[in-house]
């Protein structure tokens, strides 16, 4: 005697012929395809014949996607997740908000890497996984003694490899995540940065940069790692980078390292060096700072957008959302389409778009005396002091010298860069690397470009910086 | 006062990155912009290891000492490796038991009993306090009341005696 058990099958979540394991496993042969497609264009499976349903469960217990539930004679329909049902948390629109900062505003005393670390825990980082290594590791150590009492999460992991992907797992669960490493932790996270490109997943990771390759000099600084940065993962699309040049930037480009993070779901580089991270250095703690909060409304599309240049929500896990979150080739839902030109083609472009075309909301500068300089310094980092340093002794002997300062560095600024530097005399790139900046400075200033690269493990020091506008002499 | 530039020298594990952050901590909660760093191998002890401090009233633009105003060294080593950096106008205070200055230095150098006083205070370890509270006499950067206001909880009493006395060593020292 067949029972009325209930067989239901949420559509938009099947993948219907493609799949039809519930078909295969089914002893009663409940399911057949559906004879009209979904939204998505699938033609789901249907359970046809509920009533020779025996609810052996076998089905729902093997549907990879969760789609079917069996309910019993008698049994309470267990309540339905779907997609777009009530909100777990706070603000699911996400958007800008302005909070107190944690520490009383006011003046400190304090190094670069704790001031990175504050920043992180005032922008609302709550989660930190990391593998300590010099010059980073008083970060990871401010954020061991800090985080519990916030009622985050610290975590020393195995390496730096473990490190990046528990601060991505973090970051699908709804917290803010962050890790700290050098040159050769970097080397070593970069498959995983990849994958947080892949399925858009924002954290920030700081790079202190110390001199290189390999090991190197561990205490010593350089600026060698611009381009891995942006070029380490492969599949070369953008993500975002910016670079401190004090110990108060090292604060405040932290929440902004954040905030990008979160507004275009992408991974934010701090490209930090030894200098600004071990440097003791007066700052001033605002009051209160602008932090910008996940968009989390859980819908049906956390990887697509009806824009080319759109950034999707991005729920957690736990909040009501079905989510499948691979580093292959995904459609809108997280399905995998690894043989599909067209999504993939999408994809890709999308990854782009979505930070290339906002590129007015990252590009950040400054500028000094350079309204009649014949010449520009451009410079980033550590090595922008000892460039301005030359500049104020050059002005102070009369020459029309001016320092165009990148704050960000990823996506390059190319259109700050032209407007600054098209029709001078000379533009100059000091840097403790090979020509990586000056490289793009080259590509993008419409002028002559001069590279002047020091690559010894010591900081620039201005007075060679002077002696190269004064002589000619490097 | 334009900047000032200290350079505190020695050998890894006599504290001498505590000096620069110290003193840049107390001039800092004084108001003032203080910027400090240091430079070592990734040898923890023994090696020679620099630590430095810049005392301004304006922001800093480049935060390493280029030209030191005072020297203070507690090794030998550290004097051989840094004394020829001090110009005319600098200031070199050394610790008077275990340094031998040079003599052909064009800056004015002065021995200070740190490791004498650190002794007689029971405590060997804290030579490099005594000779901070010698450079904060000798240059009048920051007060006495500032310098103990800025030191950590821990051996508070040692540390503010060897202070006390280095100071008032430096105060001997200023020129009239």
């Amino acid at each position: 005697m067949p029972k009325p058990h209930r067989v239901t099958i949420v559509e938009s979540l099947c993948k219907g012929q493609a799949c039809a394991l519930c078909a295969q496993v089914c002893p009663a042969s409940v399911f057949r395809p559906a004879d009209h497609p979904t939204p998505q264009g699938i033609m789901p499976m249907q359970a046809a014949y509920p009533e020779k349903c025996t609810a052996c469960h076998q089905c729902d217990q093997l549907c990879p996607d969760l789609a079917i539930d069996v309910i019993a004679e008698g049994a309470e329909p267990a309540p339905l997740p779907a997609r777009g049902g009530p909100f777990p948390r706070p603000n699911p629109m996400g958007g800008w908000v302005e909070r107190p900062a944690l520490l009383p505003a006011g003046s400190y005393f304090m190094s670069g890497n704790e001031a990175c670390a504050e920043g992180a825990l005032a922008a609302g980082c709550r989660f930190y996984a990391g593998y300590p290594i010099t010059p980073s590791s008083e970060i990871m150590v401010h954020m061991a003694h800090r985080l519990p009492a916030l009622g985050g999460t610290f975590t020393q992991m195995e390496d730096e490899l473990g490190s990046i992907a528990a601060v991505i797992g973090a970051s699908w669960g709804g917290v803010k995540a962050m890790t700290a490493t050098s040159g050769p932790g970097i080397s070593l996270m970069l498959e995983n940065i990849g994958y947080a490109i892949m399925t858009e997943t924002p954290c920030v990771i700081v790079d202190v940069q110390r001199a290189g390759p390999s090991t190197g000099q561990a205490s010593r600084p350089a600026q060698g790692d611009i381009m891995q940065a942006r070029w380490g993962a492969h599949g070369g699309v953008d993500l975002i980078a910016l670079a401190p040049w004090s110990v108060q930037e090292m604060y405040e480009l932290a929440i902004r390292a954040f905030n990008l993070s979160e507004r275009f779901r992408v991974p934010v580089f701090l490209l930090a060096d030894e200098i600004v991270s071990h440097l003791y250095e007066t700052i001033t703690i605002p009051p209160a700072v602008r932090t910008f909060e996940r968009v989390r409304l859980p819908q049906d599309m956390p990887f697509d957008t009806p824009e080319i240049d759109g950034v999707p929500p991005m729920p957690a896990f736990g909040e009501g959302a079905y989510l499948l979150v691979t580093g292959s080739t995904h459609d809108g839902r997280g399905y995998r389409r690894t043989t599909d030109a067209a999504v993939q083609d999408k994809l890709v472009r999308r990854l782009s778009a979505k930070i290339r075309h906002h590129q007015d909301e990252i590009d950040d500068w400054e500028a000094y005396m350079l309204e009649d300089a014949e010449r520009v310094l451009v410079a980033c980092g550590s090595t922008a002091r000892s460039a301005l340093w030359a500049v104020q002794a050059a002005r102070r002997q009369g020459q029309p010298i001016g320092l165009l300062r990148l704050r960000s560095l990823w996506p390059f600024p190319d259109t700050v860069v032209a407007a600054h530097c098209r029709g001078r005399g000379e533009i100059i790139v000091p840097e403790m690397n090979l020509g990586q900046l000056a490289g793009e400075v080259r590509r993008a200033a419409g002028a002559p470009v001069t590279s002047l690269t020091q690559v010894d493990g010591e900081p620039i020091d201005p007075r060679r910086i002077l002696a190269y506008l004064q002589e000619g002499r490097w | 006062m334009s900047e000032l530039g200290i350079v505190f020298a020695g050998q890894g594990g006599q504290g001498v990155r505590f000096l620069s952050t110290l003193l840049g901590r107390a001039c800092a909660a004084r108001g003032k912009q203080a910027a400090s760093s240091a430079s070592y191998g990734p040898e923890v002890r023994g090696t020679f290891t620099r630590a430095e401090v810049i005392i301004s009233d304006a922001p800093i633009v480049y935060p390493r000492v280029l030209v030191p105003d005072v020297l203070a060294v507690l090794s030998q080593e550290a004097y051989d490796r840094v004394h020829r950096d001090v110009p005319a106008a600098g200031v070199i205070l050394y610790d008077a038991e275990t340094v031998v200055p040079a003599e052909d230095v064009p800056a004015r150098q002065f021995p200070v009993p740190a490791f004498q006083i650190a002794k007689e205070l029971g405590a060997p370890g804290i030579a490099n306090v005594v000779l901070l509270g010698a450079v904060a006499g000798l240059t009048g950067v920051i007060d006495l009341a500032g310098l103990l206001e800025a030191l950590p909880e821990r051996g508070r009493d040692l540390n503010a005696a060897a202070l006390t006395r280095g100071y008032a060593i430096g105060e001997g020292l200023r020129m009239p």
